[in-house]
């Protein structure tokens, strides 16, 4: 045993610490631990140095004893909420991944340090945040832009192709005319540029949230006729906008079709850049590269390809979404082209028997052997599938890509089916002529539902329009979608090239002209103050203007492809609502987010306040009208409750929504011709009015809740009294009408539409 | 690459990565039963709990890409617990709405104790069962890293409250040597605590 004059002797604080963190030999712990077991000093001083006061032992004891029975629902929940989590982690990481990356096969070398934690580094002014994925081009990888503040992704090209000249020039040249071609169904390629230091060429593009289709195929194995149909249409408009723009894409495969999240809208991606990988491997091995699986006949044999292989590749992507496995699978890449090159695939119909037959026939047209016998563009191939989800329901009219009508008109008119489309300003269209819809990308289909090639015939003008107007606005730039009343008896009209336009309404002079916008304005909306003017537009910012100035006040950090912006009754916030479902309220003074309303599937296409600020009533493409109280429930900002009332009686989109001024009604009128009264508080419907011949774009509330008027694209104005759901007034303007506003006065009716005009009147009664 | 000390991928980090599976686990068996016994307390049933545990985490699973630090917005931990109270909030006025027998008053009662409104930070029920539960999961860590002896020592002590000697006796141990275990044990705890804190703290 140790000696006592060590033992006795209180240690140093020093010998303590060490002690505690077991630093001491075991010699000198023997010691220490006699002293202590005879010392309450240096008990206590033990006791402060590993902080027994900090409660510690009290929270392991009451943990110990409110540990859940095993029969608790506890441990279920946990389970399960680390599977879903899990889930919807691993679902949600972006769709460029393919598989985990093993580090060592990262060379990151080229990055500058981080100047941020948590960052791996820097390329040119973007910190680098994780790699996504790695590819036969390169890596790619997540980034951020501090100078315009948005994730991007970054595809950096491998360092063995940026050493071969001709692939490094073919990559910057096709990543170039990629970045020419905008399109909603192209990943955008914002910039193509050169790392000084290291000399490697990259792209910078949009970053989707989603998974590729290869993921979802793996993940969930082949898809409905519906979503094969729409995975069909959308990817052919793309394909449509790039051929245009004189990309072949030369390398259409699930893995470059990416889904984006939450209404899997189809980016394509990778446009051209096979291309500079061909030149290196060709080099090495004299053998093409690629996928053959998805590959071309002319294009597996090494032939010139034309933009009719990315055809072929789009129908073998197609039946492998149907089927869940491509059409010429086979052990070896060698068999794989020989099978692209003489078999024929089974038809879709035969292996699953809830394909349709037009899908079957479509995706054997592109799969024809020979690119002649196939559909010979893209906007083609677009029509076909549009018309098909249309007849199946699952398509409004109003969300036809534009690239359906690119095509040539013989073309479509030698079809079966016959969709009939009107360019909105190279075409002229009939009194007769069903929805349309204008604008960059969106515009108008008539479907001929009896199947007949003749359209009917068109029905003769009626000699008295109805009562006439007091003014008569002529916009002279295009279709007008958006007005508004402004204080002053001034007017704003929105038009399809992007003018805004300011009028007095009294003398019907044009007051002033805002600048030019790029794409259709689709909604325009003034604050209760007058002092703002708020408009969204296909290629614009949603922007606010000052009405004193006229200038631009600033624009919401908002997505394009707004569709509908309202401001609240008392001005406090703003509702917007895009095109892929999702209503957004902002604090917009000061650009925050305040509350996310989801749900909606498809394009939002119209937006109602209640007067008292409280409800917001919303509706779109999928046709139901949701109701939301911001003042019931409790929930979290940038959230939002859950609908508390839903309107599912509307057969395809409702395309006009509103709050009756006292709020105990709503209105809301659509594709399927008519105008429908409800209850507002209990949901039911009041009043079915069959209100027009084809679509009805647009209704709104007069007369103090009294009235209701509606556009429709039968070229007529009406209004209703809401009471005996009579009409009261019409009007035929002879062209669609897109808009009815009614100024605060409730008396003074505006109406706008195909014909460029907005017409006014003073109803009274 | 090796990576710098100060980069060291915190919790958060690794949740936002969005492909961290262990992340994942980690964070559920973290967070999941502070939301869980915070729920109990608030007069919630078993079932109740549970399922709005989970839908909590599905919360955080859906907003996990948004979390950035930023001290100026506060803590996860106080976020989670917004996020805790406006669920139990909505589900107790539910229960409020529709009334279950003899449930009806006791609900309204914990509906008006439950604060409505933003408070400065998170209260001091929720606090204690995060503490609890760090306390919990840094033994879950640690607790290998001793001698069954000394961890004994360590719990008689600190935990049930049994003196050195009587625990001593039993674990043929001197006081001084069950004095010193304890020590040791409460000290390595204390690390682990407050490491998993400045972890969150810098999410």
């Amino acid at each position: 045993m140790a000696d006592n004059t060590t033992t006795t002797e209180c240690p140093p604080l020093s010998d303590l610490e060490r002690l505690v963190r077991g630093r001491c030999t075991d010699a000198r712990t023997a010691c220490l631990c006699d002293h202590v077991g005879n010392c309450p000093a240096c008990q206590k001083r033990l006791d402060a140095i590993s902080g027994s006061a900090s409660g510690l032992a009290d929270h392991l004891r009451e943990a110990s004893t409110e540990i859940p029975a095993n029969n608790s629902a506890y441990w279920r929940a946990l389970a399960e909420a680390e599977e879903e989590l899990r889930r919807t982690a691993l679902f949600q990481a972006n769709g460029l991944i393919d598989t985990p990356i093993p580090q060592d096969e990262l060379k990151l070398d080229f990055l500058q340090p981080p100047d941020k934690l948590n960052r791996l580094g820097k390329l040119a002014q973007f910190d680098v945040i994780r790699v996504v994925g790695r590819g036969g081009m390169g890596v790619v990888l997540h980034a951020y832009d501090p100078s315009l503040d948005r994730d991007v992704a970054i595809k950096v090209i491998d360092p063995k192709l940026a050493n071969n000249e001709v692939a490094r020039q073919r990559f910057c040249r096709e990543a170039r005319a990629a970045a020419a071609v905008t399109h909603d169904n192209l990943v955008a390629v914002h910039q193509v540029n050169e790392d000084e230091p290291s000399g490697l060429p990259y792209l910078v593009m949009q970053l989707i949230n989603g998974e590729s289709l290869e993921q979802r195929i793996r993940r969930a194995g082949k898809m409905t006729a519906g979503e094969v149909a729409r995975l069909g249409m959308q990817a052919a408009a793309g394909l449509a906008a790039a051929h245009a723009g004189g990309l072949i894409h030369r390398d259409i495969k699930p893995a470059n079709i990416l889904l984006e999240a939450p209404v899997d809208r189809v980016k394509l991606t990778d446009f051209g850049l096979a291309r500079a990988v061909e030149d290196v491997k060709l080099t090495r091995t004299g053998f093409v590269a690629g996928s053959p699986l998805y590959m071309a006949p002319e294009q597996a044999r090494g032939d010139e390809v034309s933009a009719r292989a990315d055809l072929f590749s789009l129908g073998t992507v197609l039946y492998e979404a149907a089927t869940g496995t491509a059409p010429f699978d086979a052990k070896t890449p060698l068999t794989v082209l020989r099978r692209v090159s003489d078999e024929t695939q089974m038809p879709l119909m035969r292996i699953n028997p809830d394909i349709p037959k037009w899908l079957s026939d479509a995706v054997d047209k592109l799969l024809q052997k020979e690119a002649v016998n196939r559909f010979q563009t893209a906007s083609e191939v677009a029509a076909v599938f549009a018309a098909g989800l249309v007849e199946m329901r699952l398509l409004s009219p109003l969300d036809v890509p534009a690239e359906v009508c690119a095509g040539p008109r013989t073309v479509a008119r030698r079809a079966l089916r016959q969709p009939i489309c009107w360019k909105a300003v190279a075409c002229r269209v009939r009194p007769w002529a069903g929805g349309a819809v204008l604008g960059a990308l969106v515009i108008g289909l008539l479907w001929m539902f009896t199947g007949t090639d003749k359209p009917a015939p068109p029905e003769p003008q009626p000699a008295d329009p109805g009562p006439a107007p007091r003014v008569t606005l002529r916009g002279a730039s295009g279709t007008v979608w958006a007005t508004a009343f402004l204080p002053d008896n001034q007017l704003v009209m929105g038009m399809e090239d992007g003018s805004i336009k300011i009028w007095n309404t009294q003398s019907g002079e044009l007051i002033n002209q805002l600048d030019k916008q790029d794409g259709n304005i689709w909604t325009a909306d003034v604050s209760s103050d007058g002092k703002f003017l708020v408009t969204a537009a296909d290629e614009s910012d949603v922007t606010f203007w000052n009405l004193k100035t006229f200038r631009r006040e600033f624009p919401l950090a908002e997505s394009t492809w707004t569709k509908v912006a309202v401001f609240s009754p008392d001005g406090t916030y703003l509702a917007t609502g895009n095109r892929s479902g999702v209503v957004k309220v902002w604090h917009w003074e000061q650009g925050i987010p305040y509350a996310q309303l989801l749900g909606h599937r498809g394009t939002i296409h119209a937006l109602a306040y209640s007067a008292d600020g409280t409800r917001i009533a919303s509706t779109g493409s999928h046709g139901t009208i949701k109701v939301w109280d911001l003042k019931k429930g409790e929930w979290e900002v940038g959230g939002g409750p859950p609908p508390s009332l839903e309107l599912t009686l509307h057969i395809g989109a409702v395309y006009g929504v509103a709050f009756s001024p006292d709020g105990s009604k709503i209105a809301s009128a659509g594709w399927d011709g008519t105008v429908r009264i409800w209850n507002a508080t209990n949901g039911t419907q009041l009043h079915k009015i069959a209100a027009h011949d084809g679509d009805v774009w647009s209704v709104a509330f007069g007369g103090n809740g009294k009235w209701i008027a509606s556009a429709g694209s039968d070229g007529y104005v009406k209004l209703w009294d809401v009471d005996t759901s009579k009409e009261v007034f019409s009007y035929h303007t002879g062209r669609e009408v897109h808009v009815v506003r009614f100024a605060p006065d409730g008396t003074t009716l505006a109406a706008g539409g195909r014909d460029g005009t907005v017409r006014v009147w003073d109803i009274r009664k | 690459m090796a990576e710098p000390p100060l980069t060291r991928v915190t919790l958060l980090t690794r949740l936002k990565d969005g492909r961290d599976a262990d992340a994942w686990r980690e964070f559920v068996q973290l967070y999941g039963p502070v939301v869980y016994r915070f729920a109990r307390n608030r007069g919630l049933q078993d079932a109740d709990a549970a399922d709005l545990m989970q839908d909590v985490m599905r919360s955080v699973a859906r907003n996990a890409h948004r979390m950035e630090y930023d001290p100026k917005r506060g803590t996860f931990r106080g976020w989670l617990y917004t996020v805790t109270r406006n669920k139990i909030y909505n589900f107790l006025s539910s229960q409020r709405n529709r009334p279950r027998g003899t449930g009806d008053t006791d609900a309204q009662e914990r509906l008006d104790a439950t604060p409505a409104r933003e408070e400065e930070g998170p209260d001091a029920d929720w606090e204690k069962e995060y503490q609890r539960r760090l306390s919990a999961r840094a033994m879950e860590l640690v607790k290998g890293e001793f001698q069954p002896n000394t961890w004994s020592a360590f719990w008689q002590t600190a935990v049930e409250g049994k003196s050195a000697a009587e625990v001593g006796t039993a674990l043929k141990m001197s006081a001084g040597a069950v004095y010193v275990a304890k020590s040791r044990v409460l000290a390595r705890l204390r690390d682990e605590v407050q490491k998993m804190m400045v972890e969150e703290d810098q999410g």
